[in-house]
């Protein structure tokens, strides 16, 4: 019985540190006037539908190649896997309507990035070190 | 090819801001994809193709090169090489063009670009994108869709606030010239005859689309309407003229959590008119119909199922299983991973006004069905 309680209270640890692990944040170029961004204006910007956000903010999207970060950000935020994603985006670059925004394979690139360029918008864990970008709540 | 050469000048003059830009720079990207198919019918020869006998006469590979010099400044091209059946065995400039997004109300393309109307008719030939091997066939019939995929021309295009709670409306207007090769699907008859073409089908074409993106989650209504000018073919032996005719299209569309509804409806009147030597004019007018509605619906991440039914009639065909098709399909697709991807299909056809060349079902017959698969991987 001990054991058991054990084997449980391991399982609840591991998946409450997955959890962790799985917290997004949503990260901007310092200059970006916004502090805040809806879930629909994410969903417009991550899928090429719109460059700009309600406060007039003009915005370029940064993702992630793939990993735990990418698929929780797709999943709470767009409603699509990460593969769907991907296939929305090649239709719009090989129908000649957008570019593949850039890809990143660590997050430590992308918050570099994104700190460094204008309008750049992104996500990474909230572990990841993210000094020199702002961080926006998503409401 | 002199189209093709012209565009290509322009589109470098457009992109010599990129000139001395390192790659990485110039966000340079090579995308693309390659498919093969299989075909399998109970009866007739579809798609110019031995299908009942199971065919795998069905490939596209597709290279694509963006370079992105400065933000809203893109400039790229696409190729494509396919083959279908015994008909289509080329390699073809899909789209090249250079593309201006000043802010989301107004950007501008130039070049040969895709032309934006209907619901599909931009990635109607970009497999990766949708679940289905073969798009309702009614509205985007694959072995016409030379005349409907590009143009030689511009698109401004944008989205607009609506108003307070009224979401936005997407448009787009384009105008150019249209170029339907000799060896398009719509000149079969006039081919297998040895009457066909003896040079491309070049018009005028003007169009708007409007995509209202509702204030209901997920939910966008819209309209195109193409105006295409008269224009005539010489052939071997005669020529055929084409008066004024449109392109209309309404179509809808709503997506939520793992499920998307979509319909369109699609007409074009095309009065004609046919004249061979030695022969008295005749009509070669059609004034044809088009409709779907479908749904599909995610089961997992990677695997998604769907059906539709495809209605198409023209009315100027004399009565009988010619003047209409009728599709119920059933469809299911199954991303192993980012890259690779496997759909498989099964059509109820009734009908035989479309997909079926006179050359190969000399007496075709009304009711059949078709088995789709198709592998691809993009990239």
């Amino acid at each position: 019985m001990k054991n058991l309680s054990r084997i449980f209270l391991l399982c609840t640890a591991s998946l409450c540190a997955a959890c962790v692990r799985a917290q997004v944040i949503v990260i901007a170029n310092p200059n970006l006037k916004a502090d805040f961004v809806s879930r629909n204006e994410l969903k417009a910007v991550f899928t090429g539908t719109s460059t700009r956000l309600a406060g007039g903010d003009r915005v370029v999207p940064v993702l992630l190649r793939e990993g735990n970060t990418h698929n929780a950000f797709t999943s709470k935020f767009l409603d699509r896997s990460p593969i769907a994603l991907t296939m929305n985006w090649r239709g719009l670059v090989m129908s000649g309507e957008a570019a593949m925004p850039r890809t990143f394979d660590t997050e430590a690139q992308e918050v570099e990035y994104v700190a460094h360029t204008a309008g750049a918008i992104g996500y990474i864990s909230e572990e990841t070190p993210h000094g020199g970008v702002k961080v926006l709540t998503v409401h | 090819m002199r189209h093709t050469v012209l565009w290509a000048a322009a589109i470098l003059a457009a992109a010599s801001p990129v000139f001395g830009q390192s790659a990485d720079d110039l966000n340079l990207q090579f995308h693309g994809y390659a498919a093969q198919g299989f075909l399998y019918t109970t009866h007739n020869e579809i798609l110019y193709s031995d299908s009942s006998h199971g065919s795998a006469a069905w490939t596209e590979a597709v290279i694509n090169m963006t370079v992105q010099p400065k933000p809203g400044l893109r400039v790229g091209a696409q190729m494509r090489y396919q083959l279908l059946g015994g008909s289509v065995n080329a390699i073809t400039l899909d789209w090249a063009a250079a593309d201006y997004k000043m802010n989301d109300e107004f950007g501008i393309r130039f070049g040969k670009v895709k032309t934006p109307w209907g619901l599909f008719n931009e990635t109607q030939d970009i497999d990766p994108s949708y679940m289905w091997a073969l798009l309702p066939q009614s509205v985007y019939d694959i072995t016409t869709r030379g005349a409907d995929l590009s143009h030689d021309g511009g698109v401004m295009y944008g989205s607009m606030s609506a108003g307070p709670k009224a979401g936005n409306a997407d448009y787009r207007l384009w105008g150019g010239e249209e170029v339907i090769s000799e060896n398009d699907g719509q000149f079969d008859d006039l081919n297998n005859s040895g009457n066909g073409p003896l040079e491309p089908l070049e018009y005028l074409t003007l169009g708007g689309a409007l995509h209202w993106r509702t204030p209901v989650d997920g939910l966008m209504v819209g309209a195109s309407d193409a105006y295409n000018r008269a224009a005539t073919v010489l052939l071997n032996g005669g020529s055929e003229s084409f008066s004024d005719w449109n392109n209309l299209s309404y179509f809808a569309q709503y997506s939520r959590s793992k499920a998307t509804l979509a319909a369109e409806w699609n007409r074009q009147a095309s009065p004609a008119t046919l004249l061979l030597t030695g022969r008295p004019a005749t009509s070669a007018s059609t004034d044809t119909v088009g409709w779907y509605a479908m749904g599909t619906y995610k089961l997992t991440d990677k695997l998604s199922a769907g059906a539709y039914y495809s209605a198409f009639i023209d009315h100027d065909a004399p009565l009988g299983p010619d003047r209409f098709t009728k599709d119920w399909t059933v469809s299911a697709r199954y991303d192993l991973n980012e890259f690779i991807y496997i759909k498989a299909e099964e059509h109820f056809i009734d009908g035989t006004a479309l997909s079926l060349d006179s050359l190969r079902n000399p007496t075709p017959t009304p009711r059949y069905d078709l088995t789709a698969l198709r592998v691809g991987v993009s990239f």
